[in-house]
């Protein structure tokens, strides 16, 4: 009687435990993401530079920092800019400033921590000095008009505005990589302007427009500390 | 194919922005237009003989038959400070205003954009600011009573 009854309890005891057993194997779970960082990548942007070598009036330098968190970026961008307008006509216009830009970026490539697929928001300041100087003709209705020196200039203007970006960076070798960031820009705000009205806003664009459009183009290298796992399915126990 | 390719050009073409000079539409002076003061009903002077006009910057010729005037701003200053000879007696009008300096088109001669802020005077019976950018898109500007 003992003999049987504990052959059946154990029997149950076995089918219950292999049910379990089953049920682990078929719970597939979230992969378990990796906040902790793994690199720091730097990179430059060539198209100062080429705005430098084809043209006159505007120069620069743009450079970008970003540290991973899982699949998140974390941006920081600074860039300086100068321009000189006018020296073909009768006036003589200059800027100077620099700019930097602040936010986080998603990669949109799964299971991919080498090339990415970015999109992102960032928060963008400016600040800049710019001047002019010209000549002023008043026409007074007399034979000879008057003309008036003018000079004038602004000191430590600031703007801000805000950025939408789109980006793709693909690893060529190494550590390099190389990639473009497509922006537009909204929501800007200008403070500290006098009787000048500026024409151009580092790292903006012109000031006659409300909202820009931006491309760079950037080759960095990655300084990586350590390799991060690329993301799998975990059983769930 | 052939036709997206069309559109597209043309698309390009005509959101490109027209930039001459000449759409400016800023104006370096105001437009003063005199009226009778004593009157029941909105009366414009016409005939006026302007005898002299003077401020640093202008000095206007005599002129005969006339009911308004251009007045300059004075691009180095927020304040101008006119003087009349309106049919044979002396008056003056004091214009206060803001101005800003653009670049409308960097292939063009930096603008002044002008906006009034008070017109005021001692010797005529009243002034007014009508509207206060100086802008061609305006007739009048300031209207004076005497």
């Amino acid at each position: 009687m003992w003999k049987s009854t504990f052959s059946i309890v154990f029997t149950c005891l076995a089918l219950t435990a292999m049910g379990q057993q089953s049920n682990q194997e078929l719970k597939i779970g979230q992969p378990k993401p990796d906040w902790r960082p793994s690199m720091i990548r730097v990179s430059y942007d060539i198209i100062p530079v080429g705005e430098a070598i084809f043209t006159s009036t505007r120069s620069g330098q743009h450079f970008q920092a970003s540290v991973d968190f899982h699949k998140y970026f974390f941006m920081v961008e600074y860039g300086t800019q100068q321009t000189q307008r006018g020296e073909r006509f009768s006036y003589q216009y200059e800027n100077n400033g620099s700019y930097f830009r602040l936010g986080p970026e998603v990669n949109l490539l799964k299971n991919s921590v080498i090339n990415t697929l970015n999109f992102g928001i960032r928060y963008a300041r400016s600040t800049f000095d710019d001047q002019v100087s010209f000549t002023k003709t008043l026409d007074n209705g007399t034979v000879n008009p008057t003309e008036i020196p003018v000079n004038e200039s602004n000191n430590g203007v600031v703007a801000q505005w805000a950025e939408l970006t789109a980006g793709l960076n693909v690893n060529v070798w190494k550590g390099m990589y190389m990639g473009y960031t497509i922006r537009y820009k909204f929501r800007r705000k200008i403070t500290g302007n006098d009787v000048l009205t500026p024409y151009d806003i580092p790292g903006f664009g012109l000031h006659e427009n409300r909202l820009g459009v931006g491309f760079n183009y950037f080759i960095g290298w990655a300084f990586k500390w350590r390799e991060k796992e690329p993301l799998t399915p975990v059983l769930i126990k | 194919m052939r036709f997206w390719v069309v559109l597209l050009v043309w698309l390009a073409i005509s959101c490109n922005e027209i930039r001459e000079c000449g759409l400016s539409s800023a104006r370096d002076f105001a437009v003063v237009a005199f009226y009778e003061a004593d009157s029941t009903t909105k009366y414009r002077k016409d005939s006026i003989f302007v005898g002299d006009i003077s401020n640093p910057l202008d000095t206007l010729t005599p002129r005969e038959g006339v009911n308004a005037i251009i007045l300059n701003m004075d691009p180095t200053d927020t304040t101008v400070l006119y003087g009349f000879e309106l049919n044979g007696e002396a008056y003056d009008l004091r214009l206060n205003y803001q101005k800003s300096i653009e670049i409308y088109y960097d292939e063009c001669d930096p603008i002044f954009n002008y906006s009034l802020n008070e017109a005021s005077s001692i010797t005529f019976d009243s002034v007014a600011v009508i509207v206060e950018p100086l802008d061609e898109a305006v007739q009048i500007n300031v209207e004076i009573y005497f």
